[in-house]
């Protein structure tokens, strides 16, 4: 599988250090870092869906200036994702980000770009950085993608609310897709 | 919908009056059929239209922010022109800082990297001279003034404070010096409002031994992140991200880093007020 993943490959035609503003990037998740919409929903199939913790934005400051990504259309699947990541066997979720449709939003002040940085044997390694600021921006990132859902603790009751809460997720699913259990629960891979 | 800006208590001094006319005829939004724009901030920024051919000033009409606009760097620059007045800070003191940021940008475009650095590093030098300067004069003007009045330590505080010092797995917990200050922040911004409201937050550690507090305020999306400083209470410094969150319509997060407890207390107070 390791194998077939990195000859499959199809790196962008990007030096090291250039950046984009737009793509969708596979970003691979532990268990933690997955999170109902809202907490009382149902555990398995949730009616309003899963998002981001928001500790994902959290990443700065540590070994990585920002978030470290696969760029899906170089990668090319989930599963290429976990395999060619170094501590890819604590992952089991992948998220995908649709970094054009978060910068057109509206909702940032200023742009996230994806620097490539390719880490062999992963070409297709990008890391998503805010271009105007650090601790501000990754803040403001996690603030307005968890926004459809201001009462998070409360499952909503009123038809109305409801609606809402539906649109709010169809509105998040269009920056961010979660395939969980892509890596099964007892840590296998599937083969396919 | 026309309206009326005494109606949404709008204080407006003259040289904000005439920075909104001359932004009417001066600016034009790409893609909007209407001849001009303005922006005025009430408590949020609130882009309005205006159009001089068919009403007399200050009638307006309120729309939404779009993106494909571009006005949302006129609504941030005219939000710091109206801070500006409000705050007595004199007139033109922004574009000093204004030409330093272009000097980043333009040096970020700058083919050669190294060289880039080097010219970047040069500015921010002199910025964090600046912010060292700033950062003494508040400190010896906070000592004229009586520290901001505490509540009582919240139970919701105690429960989660202890959780904060923890380091999980690979992470650093929580400052104890950013413990404390976030502490007394949260003590200050209770003791200032009304009794009867009742506010709660979830605490976490965040990057860097910082504290972030998510405030439960219906409406409002509010997150702060405390870290230590140099300088003791009621220095502080606080990063703070709010959105409201009323309704489909969202409007993008605000942002402020706040260097006195002061303007937290401040900033919260308002916040609730227009909620």
């Amino acid at each position: 599988m390791h194998q077939q993943c990195i000859d499959e490959l199809t790196p962008p035609e990007m030096q090291p250090g250039e950046t984009v503003d737009e793509g969708e990037f596979f970003r691979n998740l532990n268990r933690e870092h997955v999170a109902k919409c809202y907490s009382g929903d149902a555990d398995e199939e949730p009616e309003y869906g899963y998002r981001l913790g928001r500790r994902q934005w959290r990443y700065w400051g540590r070994q990585s200036p920002g978030l470290s990504v696969s760029l899906r259309t170089c990668i090319h699947s989930e599963l290429c994702s976990l395999v060619l990541h170094p501590l890819g066997t604590d992952c089991y979720h992948v998220a995908r980000i649709d970094l054009g449709a978060i910068n057109r939003s509206g909702l940032l002040s200023s742009a996230f770009v994806a620097r490539y940085d390719p880490a062999a044997p992963n070409l297709c390694h990008f890391v998503i950085q805010p271009l105007d600021g650090v601790v501000t921006k990754w803040m403001e990132l996690g603030v307005a993608l968890n926004a459809p859902f201001p009462l998070a603790k409360k499952l909503p009751t009123t038809d109305e609310d409801k609606a809402r809460a539906r649109r709010a997720y169809e509105r998040y699913r269009s920056f961010v897709k979660i395939r969980r259990w892509v890596r099964r629960q007892d840590g296998s891979l599937p083969s396919t | 919908m026309p309206t009326d800006l005494a109606m949404h208590s709008v204080e407006l001094n003259e040289r904000f009056i005439q920075k909104m006319q001359s932004a009417a005829v001066d600016r034009v939004v790409k893609g909007d059929p209407r001849p001009s724009s303005a922006a005025v901030r009430t408590r949020d920024v609130i882009v309005i239209y205006h159009n001089p051919f068919q009403s007399p000033w200050p009638q307006v009409y309120w729309d939404r922010i779009l993106e494909t606009t571009g006005i949302l760097e006129f609504a941030r620059d005219t939000r710091h022109e109206n801070r500006d007045i409000q705050s007595g800070a004199p007139a033109g003191w922004r574009s000093a800082l204004e030409k330093a940021d272009q000097t980043i940008r333009a040096a970020y475009d700058n083919p050669q990297p190294r060289e880039a650095l080097r010219t970047i590093s040069t500015v921010w030098e002199h910025l964090d001279l600046t912010s060292e300067l700033a950062a003494a004069r508040s400190s010896l003007l906070m000592g004229k003034i009586d520290a901001p009045k505490l509540a009582e330590l919240p139970t919701w505080f105690r429960v989660q404070e202890a959780g904060l010092l923890d380091a999980a797995e690979g992470e650093i917990g929580a400052s104890p010096l950013a413990v404390e200050t976030a502490k007394l922040l949260v003590q200050a911004v209770l003791a200032s409002v009304e009794e009867g409201e009742n506010l709660e937050a979830e605490l976490e550690t965040g990057p860097l031994g910082r504290v972030t507090i998510d405030w439960q305020i219906p409406g409002v999306q509010m997150e702060w992140m405390v870290e230590a400083t140099d300088l003791p209470w009621p220095s502080v410094k606080v990063y703070q991200v709010h959105q409201r969150v009323d309704g489909d319509d969202l409007k993008p997060p605000q942002t402020h880093i706040f260097h006195n407890a002061f303007d937290v207390v401040e900033s919260f107070s308002e916040l609730l007020r227009a909620k």
